[in-house]
């Protein structure tokens, strides 16, 4: 929203010019509390934050969960002895 | 009569009337949610003080009392316990909300807003100190030490905190005076913050048709907020059943200054902060870098640009500053060995990397489209 809605005054009755109108009713009758729902609720949410936007963070998310499974295997290794040099002890 | 007429019209213009965007989600919730755990930790904070004694001797012995003495008192100490927690979920998930939309182009907003994180960073951690228990006490030693990089004054200051040579009962006061009256000043900030953000309206990705198609704030947003019960009923389940797993184990044992704990971490909502630290070798440049991971969000609010936003751009930088974050907090409680040093390092300048490359894009894209 403009920072000049509200600087320069305008509040409702006087936020634009309108020409015209278009009015939308629906009667009781027609009404249908969850038409519409699933798709809304889960379908839609979906496809609008994986689905369509799936680049934007899962290769990255990817790669830090490699790097931090790298890095806690690492650390582990790095705590311990190296098997390898005692193959020969027996 | 007139006084009282032209309070009522600053606040029926700011909360019921206000020409309001229709795009506004559920991420707008997460704004009302922190005023309400704020509100909701001052109460069962006030609760928590009529038991509690800031004497170095009796703090542990009364927070156990508080514990296991006091009718309900636990209820309440658990409550104030992950309702910090809570608060902090919820101010990162509406700081990255902000950058998201951009929201650093209402200047006043997100200027208040980053000084209400730095008192509530202060308010956590000295509530943490509150508790006398080991890792309370040396995460005191540790923090307050700090501020002795201060040119000329540092050693000053940080006497004049401990109120004595060492973090010692007179700190304890010092500490559980500023924890209890610091909220209501934040109370205070907040309302600022909100006079802000309802003067201009919130930003949004999507532009409306222009300035007409708007709808009242009132029963729309307000009652939108009554979605916050959900978080609430999580909460109070995940309380109860999981009282302690955000804490630490040293919190069970009393603080005692001829032995520190085999490993020093704050709290999970300041691990980011604590890594940027550990990561510079030298003291001062750490305790600088530690201060501008906060800071270097304050200049966005020094760039002129309201119109020209590059939005999928954007975004792509907040996720990944997002994932640096919390790879970050992940390496703050690591110990200081081998891959970990090399990878703190790294992520301190990848943050920061990001941070000023957002800075740079919003200064730059302005030029983009003159």
């Amino acid at each position: 929203m403009r920072p000049t809605v509200v600087s320069m005054g305008k509040h409702f009755g006087n936020l634009g010019k309108m020409y015209g109108e278009h009015r939308f009713a629906l009667a009781p009758n027609e009404q249908k509390a969850y038409k519409g729902f699933f798709d809304q609720a889960f379908v839609k949410t979906f496809k609008t934050y994986v689905w369509d936007q799936w680049y934007y963070y899962i290769p990255q998310t990817i790669g830090a969960y490699l790097l931090y499974d790298w890095a806690k295997k690492t650390n582990v290794a790095a705590n311990r002895k190296n098997p390898a040099d005692f193959a020969n002890d027996q | 009569m007139k006084i009282n007429n032209s309070l009522l019209n600053f606040v029926n213009g700011m909360l019921v009337t206000l020409p309001s965007s229709k795009t506004l989600t559920l991420s707008w919730n997460f704004g009302s949610m922190l005023g309400m755990v704020l509100i909701f930790q001052i109460l069962t904070g006030t609760f928590l003080a009529f038991y509690y004694t800031p004497d170095s001797l009796m703090a542990f012995s009364t927070v156990q009392y508080i514990m296991y003495e006091v009718n309900f008192g636990w209820v309440f100490r658990i409550f104030h316990f992950n309702g910090a927690s809570l608060f902090f979920i919820f101010l990162y998930l509406h700081i990255f909300k902000g950058l998201f939309f951009m929201s650093y182009r209402l200047k006043k907003v997100w200027m208040s807003g980053l000084t209400i994180y730095l008192l509530v960073m202060m308010e956590a951690f000295m509530g943490y100190v509150l508790v006398w228990a080991q890792m309370s006490f040396w995460a005191a030693v540790v923090i307050t030490s700090l501020l002795s990089v201060i040119p000329i004054w540092g050693p000053t200051i940080v006497t004049w905190i401990w109120s004595g040579f060492g973090v010692t009962g007179a700190t304890l006061k010092f500490f559980f005076v500023l924890h209890f009256l610091l909220p209501w000043a934040i109370l205070v900030i907040v309302l600022g913050h909100l006079i802000f953000l309802h003067s201009t309206g919130s930003t949004s990705s999507l532009y409306c048709h222009g300035d007409y198609d708007k709808v009242c704030f009132s029963p729309e947003y307000l009652g939108k907020d009554a979605y916050n019960i959900v978080i609430w009923l999580l909460f109070i389940v995940l309380s109860l059943i999981y009282p302690f797993n955000l804490g630490d184990a040293e919190m069970f044992i009393e603080a005692d200054p001829m032995m520190s704990p085999v490993h020093i971490v704050p709290e999970w909502y300041f691990l980011f902060a604590y890594a940027i630290l550990r990561a510079i070798p030298n003291k001062v440049l750490g305790v600088i870098a530690l201060l501008m991971s906060i800071v270097t969000f304050y200049f966005f609010a020094l760039v002129n640009n309201y119109t020209s936003c590059l939005t999928k751009l954007n975004k792509f930088l907040v996720f990944m500053f997002i994932i640096s974050s919390t790879i970050l907090s992940w390496l703050g409680q690591c110990t200081v060995e081998d891959p970990f040093t090399i990878l703190s390092p790294l992520f301190s300048f990848i943050y920061f990397g990001l941070a000023y490359l957002m800075l740079f894009i919003f200064m730059s894209s302005k030029l983009l489209f003159k």
